[in-house]
């Protein structure tokens, strides 16, 4: 059973629309979503995540329709999941330790020395326990990812899912990143949805690849399989080139 | 085609009904998280020091202000028509005991912490950490709103019943130095106009106002839209909006209280 699956999803709003949004994702396995921009990437991921409703169209997390299930089953299902923010959602008034801590102490309701060592763990784990004691707004853009990842993994959650992971940061902490991610889903064997318009971290991140455009979703493949995807849209986009069909209005 | 005046009335009306609907919303959702054990008393507490110990200073301020503006204006203008101030002592504390103290420190908590609270709210919201506290299953309600919601109540009233008394004093002082009303002649003018339940009249004015302060922000906060323009238009917003509800609130509740009199 995939740990994830949607089954025509469609949501309308203001700017844009989304429909017949179908896929799964098993376990161990990922699924990177590119696409142009304000095309509701960030949208799709959070009906994924169960903080947006779809207009139509069904969610299961480990084969519970998050949508349509009792609160208590689909509170549950929610801290089975793990996400990372596109602007990292960082609680700016608890320092670095405070923020992994968080979750533990309030959800799984941990206290003392045993949340203190899993604090010292994630945080080691992302590379960044010299800054533990900091606050989120006194480290910088990639030690802020880092942290938000640590703490999107907190509760060890099957399905993670990450809005951007990699959105301002230089080539090489974005490679950095990119490889920590594998390396921690490796361990953990979830299953991972990425949002990204970075192409070179798509193929890195991704066993599969879709693309969100004109309200379309369209499961383009492997790398090798997008790389020749016959449609021009897919085309133009990858390859980054100005003149195509995605750009016929500018 | 133009659009008629009763067209705009009519939308303006839709408008505010549904957006009061929605406020009653948040309240009831609120005081149901009341009956909800255990609460966050670490944050209740660090929000009842923003609200009450940290606002008392200038709430102080400016009461004993209107406190001595009240004095020297009746007295001036009593003067002029009646030629004799004698009846200040009594209209002042009265008027400084239903309403002046109880409106001027509600008033003033919505301007500063109505527009803190509007403004940590829509930030929290616009960088997603509302989400994240969602995705952690925890009720942004409970989480955010009701430590603020019971700092408030709690703020309101001890705010309240300390302006009146520190705006009494200085009425009598300032009775005493520019009237020359002896203290004891002030106090017994007040007493021949006030009575105890004013003070607790005063006391329930204060929680209704300070209940309405977080439930409006917080309100406006989670319906703030992205960047610093989204930001300022929740602030004013929620700082125009618990005004005009306070002034109507206060309206109100001085009309049921004068069937107890």
């Amino acid at each position: 059973m995939p740990l994830v699956k949607t089954k025509n999803l469609a949501i309308q709003l203001d700017d844009f629309s989304i429909s017949n949004v179908s896929f799964e994702v098993e376990a161990g396995e990922s699924l990177v979503i590119i696409g142009p921009s304000g095309e509701g990437k960030t949208v799709l991921l959070k009906m994924v995540a169960g903080l947006m409703q779809p207009d139509q169209g069904q969610v299961f997390i480990d084969g519970l329709d998050i949508y349509r299930s009792e609160p208590k089953e689909r509170e549950f299902k929610m801290l089975q999941m793990g996400m990372l923010f596109q602007k990292n959602a960082l609680f700016d008034s608890l320092t670095c330790a405070e923020n992994v801590a968080f979750p533990l102490r309030e959800v799984k309701k941990m206290k003392g020395q045993e949340v203190e060592d899993l604090v010292h763990a994630f945080l080691e784990a992302v590379g960044i326990l010299h800054a533990k004691q900091l606050f989120p707004h006194e480290i910088s853009g990639g030690m802020q990812k880092r942290l938000g990842i640590a703490r999107a993994l907190a509760l060890g959650p099957k399905v993670v899912l990450y809005d951007d992971p990699t959105a301002g940061l230089d080539p090489i902490t974005s490679r950095k990143i990119a490889q920590l991610l594998m390396e921690l889903q490796m361990k953990n064997q979830s299953a991972n949805i990425y949002v990204t318009n970075d192409m070179a971290r798509a193929y890195q991140l991704g066993t599969r690849i879709a693309m969100v455009v004109d309200g379309e979703f369209i499961l383009t493949g492997s790398e090798e399989e997008t790389r020749s995807h016959k449609d021009p849209r897919v085309n133009q986009f990858i390859r980054g080139a100005q003149e195509g069909p995605l750009t016929q209005d500018f | 085609m133009g659009v008629s005046v009763f067209e705009i009335t009519g939308r303006w009306l839709i408008r505010s009904l549904n957006q009061l609907g929605e406020f009653f919303y948040l309240f009831f959702q609120t005081v149901k998280q009341l009956f909800r054990f255990p609460y966050r008393w670490k944050d209740t507490l660090k929000q009842l020091n923003f609200v009450m110990i940290e606002s008392a200073p200038i709430v102080v301020f400016c009461v004993c202000a209107a406190a001595a503006v009240t004095i020297v204006e009746s007295s001036f203008h009593m003067k002029i028509v009646i030629k004799n101030d004698e009846l200040v002592p009594g209209f002042a504390a009265l008027l400084i005991l239903r309403e002046l103290g109880v409106v001027i420190s509600a008033l003033l908590i919505t301007s500063r912490v109505g527009a803190g609270l509007a403004a940590e709210v829509g930030t929290m919201k616009i960088t997603e950490q509302i989400d994240a506290l969602k995705m952690l299953s925890m009720n942004p309600v409970r989480f955010i709103v009701l430590p603020r919601f019971i700092a408030c109540v709690i703020g309101g009233v001890i705010l309240s019943f300390v302006a009146n008394l520190i705006c009494l004093y200085v009425a009598m002082l300032i009775s005493e130095y520019k009237l020359g009303y002896s203290t004891g002649s002030f106090i017994v003018a007040m007493r021949s106009f006030v009575e105890i339940k004013d003070l607790w009249f005063a006391a329930i004015k204060g929680g209704v106002f300070g209940s309405v302060i977080p439930i409006v922000s917080c309100y406006y906060g989670f319906k703030c839209k992205s960047g610093a323009e989204g930001v300022g238009l929740a602030t004013t917003n929620a700082v125009v909006t618990s005004s005009v509800m306070i002034i109507g609130l206060d309206f109100m509740m001085s009309w049921l209280f004068s069937y107890y009199y």
